[in-house]
Formats: C-alpha cells, sequence, structure tokens
C-alpha cells in the first residue's frame, strides 16, 4: 500500500522558506513509511540554478526526488501557474528506484538502456510499474523516449508526462532529478511491490472529429510525412487548415490516430511544419493508420476532467495524478485554472490528495481488444492515476 | 508588509525590510503579469484554430448529410420519416412519384395519415398505422407485407414495409422511419424461378423415361438376339436396336443442345451449301416414315430462293426436321403434311428472308398450349411426352436457332385441324451457281402429271437446268406431243385420270422403243409397281416431291449428247487404302465391317503414335486416314501434327478425317487447326462416312 503526502509552496524568491514550508506540510517524522520518493511540478523558475531551490529541498528530503517544470500545477485546493507542488508517495511494502539517463537527443535507447540497468541492477524482480517525465523536444518525440524505456522495462505499465513551460520555444521545459533540471534528460520512478493503480484516459470527443479520416502513408517517428500518398502539409491546407494555425509551434490543431488494435484513438498536436512540408506532432504518426482532425473546446475540457476525476474518486484510494495537456490549458482562455480546480473540487470532495499538472504529452497505457496495457504517448489529453 | 509579534512587542518592519518585501511583490506581479499576457496571446491563437477547426467540421458534418441526402434520394424505396407525432419530415422522389405528389414541401410537417389517405385505400392506410404504432409501443423494428395499390391507378404492388423508431439517448421514440421495398418483381421472378424449378425436375423425370425406354430396347433385343438362331428374328431384333439407337441419339442431342443454350455456348457455324439438296436430304429422311401412316406429303420450294445459300446448314436442318417429325407425330394415318420453303423478302443488301412453312392435318393444339410450346421443359402437356414420346426440347431449341438466324417462329393451330409452324431466317445467297451441263443444252423433256403446280415446277426446273422442257396434263395430250417431237427423256406421273402412267408408258414403249427413255413419278412405293412399271418400259422411278436434284441426278444418269442413253460409272472404291486410327477395338470393328462391302482396304492402328509409324513406312500407300482423337499414347491432334511435319509432301496433302465423339464446334475447329480436313461425329452414320470418302478420294476415281 502506498501513502500518498502532497505539499506546495509559492515561494519562489526564498528557497528555505519554500523547503521549510514544503516540509511542515509533509510533517516527514509522523507521515513518512520505509520507502519514499517526491514527484515534483513546478513553474521553471524553481528549477533555475540561481534560485538554488532543488539542491536545498534535495537537501531537506531523505529520499530521490524526480519531475518537471510546467506552466500550472495544483495540489490541496491551491492553482497557480507560480507554484510548485510535491506529492511524496510512501509505503511500507512497495519500493521506489528514482534514475536518471544522459541526454537522449542523439537517441533514446543508449541512454535508457544505461539509465534502466543502473537502476534495477541489486534487483532481481521486475518493477511494477513507472512514473516517467520525458524531456520535451521537438526533435526527439516523446514516445520515442517512452519507447524506450518500455522496451527496457519489458512494457510495464508507465504513466508520466513530457516537460512543459511557459514559453513559446519551451526553452525552459525541463525534467528534475533530486537537485538538478535539464532539457534533455529523462527521469523516471521504477515501483517494485505489489501495487493498486487505476488509469484514465480522456481526450477529444469522437463527435469533434471529422468524419472523413485519412491514411498516414509515410512518416518517420513523429514526422507526419504523407497522408493520402500528399504531403503532411498538402493534406493539411486541402481540408481548410492554414500554414499559419500549422506552424504557430503550439500544437493547437488536434488529429486523432487509431492504431487500429483495439486501444482507443490517440490524441496527436500537430506543432509545425517543415519547409520539406511534413508535420512535425507530438507523437509518433504509424504508417497506414487512419488520422483525422478534431476539435477540443472549453466546455468539453471541463466535461471531460470532472468525469475523469469522479471515476477516479468513485473507488478508494491514498491519491491521484493528473497530468493534462497544455492545448487544454490554453483552450481554457480566460479561464485557464478551471480545469485543474474542477479536478481539486472532485479530489478535495472525496478528501483524495492529489496532484495536478500540464504537460507537453501525457503518457498512460490504453487497453488493447485483449485488454492487455499498452503504453501510448498523447495529446489534447488528459490521463490520471489513482494509487491506492 | 504587516508588523511582526517578537516576544509579545509589535516589532515595525525596518525600512530595508519593507522595501525587500515590496521588490518581491513587484518581481512577483511582473512575473504574472508576463505570463498572463503570454497566456492570452496563446489562447488567442489556440481560440482562432479553435474556431477553424469547427468550420471545418460544420462543413464536414454538412458533407456527411449531403451523403446521406444523396443516399436516400437515390433509393429505389420509398422511404418516410415522422417525427414522434406522426408529422413528415422526409420522404424519398420514389414516394412522391409513386404518389403524384409534386414537391416534398407540399406535405412537410403534414401528418402522415392526412397524406396518404389521399393516395392509398382505407383498408391499406389502417393497416399501416397499426404497423407504426406497434414500432413506437414496442420501440423495435415491425416487419409488414402489405398490397398497395397507389392512387388507386390500378396497379396493385407487394411491398415488404419496415417501420424502425427513431431512439433518443434515453431510449424514448422520437421519431419514425417507414421504408417500402416493392417486392412485386422479386415475386413473380421467384414464381418463374419455382416454375421453370419444377419444369425442369419433370424434364428430368421425363428424361429418365426418355433415355430408359429406347436403352431397355436395345439390352432387350440384343439379349434375345444373342439367344436365338432364328435369322428373321435376328434381323428384326437389329432393327429395333438400331431405331432405338437412332432415338437415343436425338434424346441425346436435344439435351446437349439445351445444355448449350441454357449455358449461353451455342453458336451457329455459317457455311454454303446447296438449298435444295438440303431439303431433299430431309424430305428422304422422312419419306419412310410419312409413308408408313399414309401421309400425304408435298413439298414446295420456291424457285427465287439461290441455288446456293450461307447458313448452318445442320441447323436449319434440324429445325426443319423436327417440325416435320412433329407434324409426323402428331397427324393421324391418312392426313397431308405440307412443307413450303419461300422468299419472303430480299433486303437492299441482298440478305434473302426466307419463310418456311410446315403444314399438318394433326390434332392441333390449344391456345394454352401454344403459349408453353417454345418454352423449354414443357410441351403443350406432359401427357403428350407420354403419348407420343420426344423430350419437349425440339421447338424450344429450333425458336433459339431461327432466333439466331435472325427470324422467328410462331405457330397457328386450332385444335383438332392441325397445325401450321412458320419460321423465318435471313440467309445471304452463297457464290456457288447452277453450272449448266453443255452436254445437257440439247436435250429436251416432256414431263406429264394432271397437277398443274407440277408441270409448273418441272418447268421452273428445266429452265434452270438449260434444258428444253414440254409439259402435257394427260396421256392423250403427252402422247399428241410425242407424235410432233422428239424428247429424250419423258417423266410421266403414275397415277392420272383417264390414261395412267403406266398405260402411257407401254403406248410410248411400244411406239418408241428403247429410245424414248421414260421416268415414272409418284409419291408411292416403288416396290408397289416396280414389277408392272418394268413391264411397261419405265427405266428410272423418282419419288415425289419433285426437287431439282433430283431431276439433275435423273439427267446426269440418262441425259448426254444425241440423247443416248450413258448410265454414269458407279463409284468404285475398291481399289483405295484408308487407315483407321482407333484405340476402341469395338469402333474399329464397326467401321471395318461397315465399309466390307466398298472393297476398300482398311489398316488400322491403335493410337496415334502407331499411326504416324505407318504412314511414315510407306507414305503413298493411303488415300485416306480416319483419325480418332482422344487415343493413349499420343492422341489423334499429336499424330496429324506430326504426320503433316513429315518432309515427304504427300504427308501434307493426305486427307485426315477426324472420326471423334467431341461433336461440339470448338471440337472441330480444333481438328482442323490440328491439320485435319474434316470431322465425322460418334456415332458414326455410315452415309456421312461414304460422302467423306467419296468427297476426299474423287481425285483417285
Amino acid at each position: 500500500m502506498i501513502k500518498t503526502l502532497t505539499a506546495y509552496t509559492k515561494e519562489i524568491d526564498d528557497p528555505e522558506a519554500a523547503v521549510a514550508e514544503l516540509l511542515k506540510q509533509l510533517d516527514l517524522p509522523k507521515n513518512q513509511l520505509k520507502h519514499s520518493v517526491g514527484l515534483i511540478s513546478c513553474y521553471p523558475e524553481f528549477t533555475e540554478k540561481e534560485t538554488g531551490f532543488l539542491p536545498a529541498l534535495h537537501k531537506a528530503l531523505p529520499f530521490d526526488i524526480v519531475g518537471s517544470t510546467t506552466c500550472l500545477c495544483a495540489t490541496e485546493g491551491q492553482v497557480d501557474m507560480i507554484q510548485l507542488s510535491l506529492t511524496v508517495l510512501t509505503s511500507d511494502d512497495v519500493e521506489f528506484r528514482a534514475a536518471r539517463t544522459g541526454s537522449v537527443l542523439q537517441g533514446a535507447d543508449k541512454p535508457v538502456a544505461e539509465a534502466y540497468a543502473a537502476a534495477t541492477k541489486d534487483r532481481k524482480d521486475k518493477p511494477a510499474m513507472a512514473f516517467v517525465y520525458v524531456p520535451l523536444l521537438i526533435s526527439v518525440a516523446g514516445d520515442v523516449v517512452m519507447a524506450a524505456l518500455d522496451k527496457e522495462s519489458g512494457g510495464i505499465p508507465l504513466f508520466g508526462s513530457v516537460s512543459l513551460d511557459n514559453k513559446t520555444d519551451y526553452s525552459t521545459a525541463r525534467t528534475i532529478f533530486n537537485e538538478e533540471a535539464d532539457r534533455e534528460k529523462l527521469s523516471f520512478v521504477l515501483v517494485y511491490g505489489k501495487i493498486d493503480v487505476s488509469f484514465d484516459v480522456v481526450s477529444l470527443n469522437e463527435d469533434k472529429v471529422i468524419k472523413q479520416k485519412a491514411i498516414i502513408t509515410a512518416s518517420q517517428g513523429n514526422l507526419l510525412i504523407g497522408v493520402n500518398n500528399v504531403s503532411a502539409l498538402e493534406y493539411l491546407l486541402s481540408i481548410g487548415l492554414t500554414r499559419d494555425e500549422l506552424s504557430m509551434g503550439l500544437g493547437v490543431v488536434p488529429i486523432t490516430v487509431d492504431y487500429r488494435d483495439g486501444t482507443q484513438p490517440v490524441a496527436r498536436a500537430v506543432f509545425t511544419t517543415t519547409p520539406e512540408g511534413y508535420a512535425v506532432c507530438g507523437g509518433e504518426m504509424p504508417v497506414n493508420m487512419s488520422l483525422g482532425v478534431g476539435r477540443i473546446d472549453a466546455a468539453d475540457v471541463l466535461k471531460t476532467a470532472e468525469a475523469s476525476a469522479q471515476k477516479m474518486v468513485a473507488s478508494d484510494g491514498s491519491g491521484v495524478l493528473s497530468f493534462s495537456c497544455m492545448a487544454r490549458y490554453l483552450v481554457l482562455g480566460a479561464r485557464s485554472m478551471m480545469e485543474a480546480e474542477t479536478i481539486g473540487r472532485v479530489m478535495s470532495e472525496k478528501k483524495m490528495p492529489y496532484q495536478v499538472m500540464y504537460s507537453g504529452g501525457e503518457i498512460c497505457p490504453l487497453p488493447d481488444k485483449n485488454g492487455v496495457m499498452k503504453n501510448r504517448l498523447h495529446n489534447f489529453t488528459c490521463v490520471m492515476c489513482r494509487i491506492k | 508588509m504587516s508588523d511582526t509579534i517578537e516576544n509579545g512587542i509589535s516589532v515595525q518592519p525596518s525600512p530595508e525590510q519593507e522595501q525587500e518585501a515590496l521588490r518581491r511583490e513587484v518581481k512577483s506581479l511582473r512575473r504574472r503579469l508576463m505570463l498572463a499576457e503570454d497566456n492570452l496571446k496563446r489562447s488567442q491563437m489556440v481560440a482562432t484554430a479553435q474556431d477553424r477547426v469547427e468550420s471545418l467540421m460544420k462543413a464536414s458534418v454538412k458533407k456527411e448529410l449531403q451523403y446521406f441526402r444523396l443516399v436516400l434520394n437515390c433509393s429505389i424505396n420509398i422511404i418516410l420519416l415522422f417525427d414522434i407525432d406522426g408529422a413528415f419530415v422526409y420522404a424519398t422522389e420514389t414516394f412522391l412519384n409513386i404518389a403524384g405528389i409534386r414537391s416534398f414541401g407540399l406535405i412537410d410537417g403534414r401528418h402522415y395519415k392526412d397524406v396518404l389517405a389521399a393516395v392509398v385505400s382505407a383498408n391499406e392506410l389502417d393497416k399501416f398505422s397499426d404497423v407504426v404504432d406497434e414500432a413506437v409501443r414496442t420501440q423495435a423494428t415491425v416487419v409488414a407485407q402489405e398490397s398497395i395499390d397507389f392512387q388507386n391507378a390500378g396497379n396493385l404492388r407487394e411491398f415488404k414495409i419496415y417501420v424502425t423508431p427513431m431512439l433518443d439517448e434515453h431510449g424514448k421514440s422520437i421519431g419514425v422511419m417507414a421504408l417500402f421495398s416493392d417486392i412485386t418483381d422479386l415475386n413473380r421472378a421467384m414464381d418463374n424461378a419455382n416454375r421453370a424449378n419444377r419444369a425442369k425436375s419433370e424434364f428430368l423425370a421425363n428424361m429418365s423415361h426418355e433415355i430408359r425406354t429406347p436403352l431397355n430396347a436395345v439390352i432387350g433385343m440384343s439379349t434375345i438376339a444373342r439367344g436365338t438362331q432364328d435369322i428373321e428374328k435376328i434381323h428384326y431384333c437389329m432393327d429395333k436396336v438400331e431405331e432405338s439407337s437412332t432415338h437415343l441419339l436425338g434424346v441425346i442431342n436435344d439435351i446437349l443442345d439445351m445444355s448449350k443454350i441454357e449455358a449461353d455456348k451455342f453458336e451457329l457455324s455459317f457455311t454454303e451449301f446447296n438449298f435444295e439438296k438440303m431439303l431433299m436430304r430431309l424430305v428422304d429422311m422422312m419419306r419412310f416414315k410419312l409413308e408408313e401412316k399414309s401421309i400425304t406429303f408435298d413439298v414446295f420450294c420456291d424457285p427465287e430462293i439461290p441455288y446456293s445459300v450461307k447458313s448452318d446448314e445442320q441447323r436449319l436442318a434440324q429445325v426443319v426436321m423436327n417440325l416435320l417429325s412433329n407434324a409426323a407425330k402428331f397427324t393421324p394415318s391418312g392426313g397431308t403434311i405440307n412443307l413450303k420453303a419461300v422468299v419472303k423478302h430480299i433486303e437492299v443488301d441482298g440478305t434473302y428472308e426466307l419463310l418456311f412453312s410446315v403444314k399438318d392435318s394433326g390434332i392441333g393444339i390449344t391456345q394454352e398450349q401454344k403459349e408453353r410450346l417454345f418454352k423449354p421443359f414443357s410441351q403443350a402437356d406432359n401427357s403428350v411426352s407420354r403419348k407420343f414420346g420426344g423430350t419437349g426440347l425440339g421447338l424450344a431449341i429450333s425458336k433459339r436457332i431461327v432466333e439466331m438466324m435472325g427470324g422467328g417462329i410462331f405457330v397457328e393451330s386450332e385444335q383438332g385441324k392441325g397445325s401450321e409452324f412458320i419460321f423465318t431466317i435471313r440467309v445471304a445467297a452463297g457464290k456457288a451457281k447452277l453450272q449448266i451441263n453443255t452436254d445437257r443444252k440439247k436435250l429436251r423433256l416432256l414431263a406429264v402429271d394432271d397437277m398443274r403446280y407440277v408441270l409448273e415446277m418441272f418447268g421452273q426446273i428445266a429452265l434452270k437446268l438449260g434444258v428444253e422442257c414440254d409439259t402435257a396434263d394427260s396421256g392423250q395430250e403427252a402422247l399428241r406431243l410425242m407424235s410432233k417431237n422428239q424428247y429424250d427423256l419423258i417423266f410421266v406421273d403414275w397415277k392420272m385420270p383417264g390414261m395412267d402412267g403406266l398405260e402411257l408408258s407401254r403406248r410410248i414403249t411400244e411406239k418408241h422403243g428403247e429410245k424414248a427413255v421414260v421416268i415414272m413419278i409418284s409419291a408411292a412405293d416403288w416396290s408397289q409397281i416396280e414389277e408392272n412399271a418394268k413391264a411397261a418400259g419405265i427405266k428410272e422411278f423418282i419419288q415425289k416431291p419433285l426437287l431439282l436434284p433430283v431431276v439433275e441426278s435423273v439427267l446426269d444418269k440418262y441425259g448426254s449428247e444425241g440423247g443416248t442413253v450413258s448410265a454414269q460409272k458407279a463409284a468404285d472404291f475398291a481399289h483405295l487404302t484408308i487407315m483407321l486410327v482407333e484405340d476402341v477395338p469395338l469402333n474399329r470393328e464397326i467401321i471395318i465391317t461397315l465399309l466390307e462391302d466398298t472393297g476398300i482396304k482398311i489398316i488400322a492402328a491403335e493410337n496415334g503414335a502407331e499411326a504416324v509409324d505407318l504412314f511414315n513406312e510407306d507414305p503413298f500407300k493411303y488415300n485416306l486416314i480416319f483419325m480418332d482423337v482422344h487415343m493413349p499414347v499420343m492422341d489423334g491432334y499429336e499424330a496429324t501434327r506430326q504426320i503433316r511435319s513429315l518432309e515427304v509432301p504427300v504427308a501434307r496433302t493426305v486427307p485426315i478425317v477426324a472420326m471423334t465423339a467431341n461433336v461440339f464446334k470448338e471440337d472441330v475447329e480444333k481438328c482442323l487447326a490440328a491439320g485435319m480436313n474434316d470431322h465425322i461425329g460418334k456415332p458414326v452414320d455410315i452415309d456421312q462416312v461414304i460422302e467423306k470418302i467419296r468427297k476426299y478420294t474423287a481425285v483417285f476415281n
């Protein structure tokens, strides 16, 4: 059984005060069990070296911390852009191994394999799952990194997020491992022991996906090269989208990809287009899969988030992690905090500890037609994990 | 910055502290302001993109609706959509057309009962309303079948009606769709298919009978023949075996033809042939059967019909033969049958439309029987097949043949008074023309008959053959003409009022002696009058009906320059050597036995390889090769190809005639393609065999 502790701080200018605030909320002497790990989401400035915040926190906590930057996070009813949320998973029977890879910019397989080997070197048993924090890189799709870990771990369920910030060039988006934050490295926590977790994935409403589907005819990882035997750009322009919308770098045009293996279609964002007419997407775009352009609005975001949160609290649990797509945050416009507030309200009503954060890609497994969980990276999605 | 409490005393923050707090506050506000601006900018971009996608989606939905509308508009079914109150929401064009409603706007929103009341009967509407009510009540599709005459137009149609309720997300009925599928034609087609199926079943039963009966005769008569020493009885049995086998062959041919017609594989093979010779062959074939029943048989062939025509001779003969056989079958003893072939029309391109008529004084047929007559697997009455035999396929096959020849077939009949089957075909005139034998030019004929049309026909035939011909309608008139003129040949009818043919012949012979060649014409059997006729000096006998080839053969036999008689030398085959390539011993034996009397030397080979070896040993030995096709070791095609490829020149000219049970057009073509000259189908007809021998060995005579 895992016990979930949560804490937050908005103190960004005084690291010592911020750490003290967190420790006070966690009350570790009273709550900490045998094995623990900390999961962080925070405003990027918390991870700047000059602030000295992460070293101070790492020094204060008797366990590893992993996580990533975000544009907005929430816990304990507190929703803010300039905030740090800390969730501590602690247990007597479940163990945690935190790890950090080298840079994945030149390929994920090797650094992931090395980090995984190091993390598991003294263990013979297989982890039950992992919490993952993938760096946001335009040139390396999040699911390429995810796939490397999936392969290395033998397909254990992966739940996590792709790092994010508030900038259009994502220059301050970082993953966190103890006192260090980095733009190119994967952080993850392997969970060992008998765990009881459940997942939920809410994304685009099928009614809001254009009915006329297309087929991906050429691709390379997250690079969508051809659709219906024309270039990706040509196809997207042919259905009425404009070059500006496709290249604004925000991933504002959702497309769904059906893997045709019985898993529900996965939403993908088109981040930008290349001079060759390719589309850079938020995840892999496998050839022969069908593709549909869709939309999501504020009402959908709130409705699906509330439904998913309700599902999470319908059963007993010790805490809920909720990672939601930046696009969902943006479509809320002036009400940008409302999704996090909605989830927070549902959780608070049931006194369920929680952490909400926005991400550049949501990692959560989906069951295929045979019920086998397949790890997927999503966009435009809210993924939740209930820990018991 | 607020005061702090230290040791119970309120402590004012220092100016530095206040300054620091203010600085942090400003910094925080700046951060938030910057973030808020960024968020706003990005949210606006997202909103724009989302709006665009929304408009795309609306266009997509509109397109989808267009597709659905297209599907509905193109539906051949009547589809009606009502809301839960029964008000029209949609109707397909099919409904608007059948109901005579100009546009949907006229019924849009009106209650379906009000609309339908104007176009269907009250009873039909009540039944439909019940179905709609049941579908709404049960929230499930209800299927019904109704006969509806829309607009009371006298066009009662059978509809299968599917009424399906439209349910909302809570399962509540919010509308209804009614689909009317017109199954009238389907039902008719099904009835027809069932009828055809029944007819085929009956046909199979009939065929079983038709095939078993002659087979029974063949087996039975063979058994009897084997068990007796009485030579007359053996002959009798053999006659019956031959008769039954011939009949069986006809049945099988009919079945094969019909199966080819049904499979759309029936083809004609157009060749040029002598029209009257074809008719003569048919007449010869029918003569015996008709004489047996004492049926008077008249034939008229329009002299305008070209000497040679281009059509499928075998199939045309099959049609005429079928009609004559039917006429013979259904005409009682002492009745009459007339066969007539005339030119109906000559088209501008020179195509002849020929009309054939076979008229009998038989039992006739009813109107109902007429309607089924030309349909396959249905005789006029199934009892007919039991009483008169036959497959019931002949007329259906004939109909198909004449249709393929560009014509049609019909029947005029009155029960008890006889029938007339008439058909037309289109033929092209052949290139071959009647060759006028210059030896005949000096011949002068006299034709004596009391029937005026016979004399006219004689006149026309003589004209065509290039001989002079006088006619006399009595014996006295003939004698008068003979007293003035000299005739080389005198054709005399047997039965004439006053002086009959025998008496006239006697008087001619008495007066002119052997110089006068008297030919007797009669419909009667020669054997009946042979003795008296020979005594009266009659040299030859020809049977009516009178056709050009008959007269021509007599002229060839007796006519020559100066009017001297010179009998044509009969074909002599004794010097011929034929190779018979046949793997089945019984078949070899049949051919050898059939040709025994001709004196032809027959060398047999048991397969193609043996035939090639035999031919190679002495290529000049053989005047003709009869080649079976399916044989072990080497088949007939390969054997022919190998013989034709031998270096000796005669290998390329020796006539090779296929003798095979493969009788379809493509089989014949395959034989010719392999290098054979001709084809004879099994079971073999000895006359056909002789004809081929004569044709291909003429040069050796």
